[in-house]
């Protein structure tokens, strides 16, 4: 499955639930790579300072690897496993975007090494790179 | 690509990626102790020879490796099937 998807509610793909769902819309989901748009409303949990802090664009990649794993399965009408954040590695931020943004995140799966899945996960900002790190994700059935 | 140089790209990313002094680099030395590995460690082991050398590294292949000099012979035996196929 490529290219641009359907606005299905993304809950359907990910185990999170309100207030820790940190990703509003799966854009595009290939087999090694999805991207999701996220906007930052006045009561996210993780706005600090009217910015969206550190823990918020960590668990937005981890919540847009969960999206990509969730479709996938979905697709195959297999139960989606549940992932675990093992490792964040060369976590870099450039800029906190404040509230009301739009952020759009990238994941590729660089690694897959029995049950972790290495990925690269980019955070967007009006096309500005705003956040970048490895992280490493273990899912169990 | 020839022993030496593989033994020199292994033994940099060892240095500048795990961050083992070069002085305890040794060929009968046990790879797991020196390197202190833990199970995050051995995937990020397997990421960067990936990486560097473009085969796919299976878990099991670990179990035989037990010194840096088994690391190395392992590591050039891949490569040769890999130029090889």
């Amino acid at each position: 499955m490529a290219g641009q998807l359907p606005n299905h509610d993304i809950t359907q793909y990910i185990p999170q639930r309100p207030p820790m769902v940190m990703v509003d819309e799966l854009v595009q989901a290939e087999a090694n790579l999805a991207v999701t748009r996220f906007t930052i409303l006045p009561d996210n949990l993780f706005l600090v300072s009217n910015q969206f802090r550190e823990p918020g664009l960590v668990e937005n990649i981890a919540q847009t690897v969960a999206a990509m794993v969730g479709y996938h399965y979905s697709q195959k009408n297999i139960p989606v496993p549940i992932g675990y954040i093992a490792a964040v590695k060369d976590l870099e931020i450039g800029s906190f975007p404040a509230e009301g943004s739009v952020i759009e995140t990238t994941v590729m799966i660089t690694h897959q090494v029995m049950d972790v899945t290495v990925v690269r996960g980019k955070v967007e900002q009006s096309g500005k790179l705003i956040c970048s790190c490895e992280m490493k994700v273990v899912a169990k059935a | 690509m020839e022993k030496q140089e593989i033994v020199e790209k292994i033994n940099h990313f060892l240095v500048e990626e795990f961050e083992v002094e070069p002085v305890k680099i040794n060929p009968e030395a046990n790879l797991r102790e020196t390197l202190e590995l833990d199970s995050l460690d051995y995937i990020d082991l397997v990421v960067v020879i990936e990486s560097n050398f473009g085969f796919k590294v299976k878990p099991e292949d670990f179990i035989s490796i037990a010194t840096f000099r088994d690391f190395y012979d392992y590591v050039e035996r891949q490569v040769g099937e890999k130029v090889s196929t």
